[in-house]
């Protein structure tokens, strides 16, 4: 085996989990992340793909500690932030950063584009305040816009546009790791390349890490390095990209590669729907090939350089 | 053509008012939909595909001013029907399925509610078929392809998915046995998996009902799959129209041709994505000449100039480029 680069992350068995309360205070608890592990190296595109429900858009928030994961391990250049309190992550916020999917959102309609964007400097002291205009105009023509937008207000703004801006507005901080989850799906289709080319270009001038996740595996191969599978609140299977398309190995997998090939597709409704029982293989009751050894969760294990599966039956 | 089509559509022009300004955002577009047919409309957000397909159905705000020189269903022309007139045609000759599903049910109460007011109305209508047929929701649940239909009658909106929820309005929809059916992107807020069993379920349905089919998407490839024809829209106009293998075999619009290049260029492995430069432009500051100008590689002075008008290439493939060539 390869020595492994240095990880920028580490995540070791982490599980979050949401209570839908009842009336009485109490209520019953939903495992949406259960017991993911990955290593994310330095300067590396990670792609998370899975269907809506899967957990990916929660997985991307608790590695950024937007939310406390109930147990499990977070390690940021070596350091446990898992448990860390408002103040003892301060001084990391800034390098942990977030894209989040409808732009529109991301901004505060009642501020200009300008002034969203000088926040950041002013926040975390990261120039002089004579310098900040200076700063901001730099980053609009960075992300390709006209700093002429300054004055205009969020909803003046189209979604490609405003999608720039948070990229700038991240950008500012020079993070060194960033989570962008589904950067692109709200957009119209002539622009998301752009958007997508956009991320490429920032993501290898600036050496960032980045966390891509998605649930278009087209959009994953393009940009990714390396590309996590997740089904409903488990990696299934973690490659190389190149790997992953080329020789899948986790029934899920196989499935999500095999949609992209055809466009005819079975109409028979294999539904994103929570398995019932959450003990064994999360898949089986959508797989051909489960069995009896499905009762036992299957654990991660090596199937090659750096690719990794979750399945009794990928050696068969 | 053979005799009438079903909707015919010619110069529709739909126009907000918004204070002392009024926005122009569907142009002047002709369609026509002829029995049994699946028409795709094109286009990005903001392109006026959405808006057409509600001006069809009379279902804009009071805002909105529509207007055309012909706007007919079987030859019976639309616009000049009363409200009421209008009512009994809207869910019973044609129905719109919408990209939200969940919009289209009452939150507090079960899909059987729905699949019961459903048949109600459908029964309504003289000259059905078999009543019996329609009057089971089971089977009409399990025809979409929706899993243990009886215990889904017994939920609420909210306890299911979006593709479900997606299904069950289909069914609602079909119930009505309607003649056409407008489809605004009703895959869209999908999974990649969930929306190619949409799409199967549509190729599936069309198969067994005569029910002619306008689909608005964003997504050529579903396009490709679906559609009989295809209409391109861009700023508000249809830039080319055109049977589905015409259309993709040789495009002659230069957006037509950018929007199928970006579509198929992520299905397979590229280094580098080929981008449409720019934005569509805003309605309110439309340019003069030809509205895709300021993005194609083509343009010219002339496409400056002026708009250009609607070339027919073959009876039945339309373009409105001056470099059609």
């Amino acid at each position: 085996m390869i020595e492994a680069p240095a990880a920028l992350m580490r995540v070791e068995n982490l599980v979050v989990s949401f209570t839908n309360p009842d009336r009485f205070g109490k209520g019953s608890t939903f495992r949406v992340i259960d017991g993911v592990a990955f290593d994310l190296n330095e300067g590396e595109v990670f792609g998370i793909v899975g269907e809506s429900g899967s957990g990916k858009t929660t997985l991307g928030k608790t590695i950024l500690r937007l939310y406390r994961p109930q147990s499990g391990r977070i390690f940021y250049k070596g350091i446990d932030i898992t448990t860390l309190g408002e103040a003892g992550l301060r001084p990391y916020r800034r390098n942990l950063q977030m894209i989040f999917q409808d732009p529109l959102t991301s901004f505060n309609p009642l501020v200009r584009i300008g002034d969203a964007l000088q926040l950041p400097f002013h926040l975390h002291r990261l120039c002089g305040p004579s310098q900040v205009p200076h700063e901001v105009d730099r980053l609009l023509t960075r992300v390709g816009l006209s700093p002429g937008l300054k004055d205009r207000y969020p909803h003046e703004l189209s979604g490609g546009q405003l999608q720039r801006i948070a990229i700038a507005r991240v950008l500012a901080l020079r993070p060194r790791l960033i989570v962008a989850d589904e950067p692109v799906s709200k957009l119209d289709v002539s622009v998301r390349a752009q958007i997508l080319n956009l991320f490429r270009e920032i993501q290898k001038d600036v050496g960032i890490s980045l966390v891509f996740v998605t649930h278009d595996l087209r959009v994953a191969r393009y940009l990714c390095d390396r590309v996590a599978v997740m089904f409903f609140g488990r990696l299934v299977e973690i490659a190389p990209t190149e790997a992953l398309f080329e020789r899948p190995l986790h029934p899920y997998t196989q499935q999500l590669i095999g949609t992209l090939a055809e466009t005819r597709g079975d109409d028979a409704a294999i539904e994103p729907a929570p398995p019932a029982d959450a003990t064994g293989c999360r898949y089986r009751s959508r797989c051909a090939r489960a069995d009896g050894a499905c009762a036992v969760p299957p654990p991660l294990i090596a199937a090659g350089a750096h690719h990794i599966v979750a399945c009794h039956h990928s050696r068969s | 053509m053979n005799a009438t089509p079903l909707l015919e559509v010619r110069k529709l022009t739909v126009r907000f008012r918004t204070g002392a300004t009024t926005v122009e955002a569907v142009r002047g577009i002709d369609l026509t939909v002829a029995e049994g047919e699946v028409l795709g409309v094109i286009g990005e957000s903001g392109s006026g595909k959405t808006v057409s397909g509600l001006a069809i159905l009379r279902l804009l705000p009071a805002n909105a001013e529509v207007t055309a020189e012909c706007l007919a269903f079987r030859g019976k022309p639309l616009l000049t029907l009363n409200d009421e007139a209008f009512r009994s045609l809207r869910g019973t000759r044609f129905a719109m399925v919408f990209q939200s599903p969940a919009g289209s049910f009452n939150p507090a109460k079960s899909i059987g509610w729905h699949l019961a007011r459903t048949i109600e109305r459908a029964r309504s209508r003289p000259g059905r078929a078999t009543a019996d047929e329609i009057i089971d929701p089971v089977r009409r649940l399990a025809e979409v392809g929706i899993p243990q239909p009886e215990r889904v009658l017994r939920l609420y909106p909210h306890q299911l998915s979006g593709g479900m929820l997606q299904r069950a309005l289909i069914a609602m929809v079909l119930l009505l046995e309607p003649d056409l059916i407008i489809a605004d992107e009703p895959t869209t807020n999908l999974d990649n998996i969930v929306e190619r069993q949409i799409i199967a379920l549509f190729r599936r349905l069309r198969e067994r009902t005569r029910a002619a089919l306008m689909f608005i998407t964003h997504d050529m490839t579903i396009a490709a799959a679906l559609a009989d024809r295809i209409a391109v829209m861009y700023a508000g106009e249809i830039v080319e129209s055109g049977p589905t293998p015409d259309i993709f075999a040789t495009p002659r619009h230069p957006y037509t041709r950018a929007l199928i290049d970006t579509a198929l260029q992520l299905e397979r492995k590229v280094a580098q994505l080929r981008e449409i430069p720019g934005e569509m432009p805003s309605f309110a500051e439309l340019p003069l000449g030809c509205a895709f100008a300021p993005r194609c590689p083509r343009a010219d002075a002339d496409c400056r100039r002026g708009r250009p008008t609607m070339v027919a290439l073959s009876p039945q493939h339309n373009v409105r480029c001056i470099h059609h060539d």
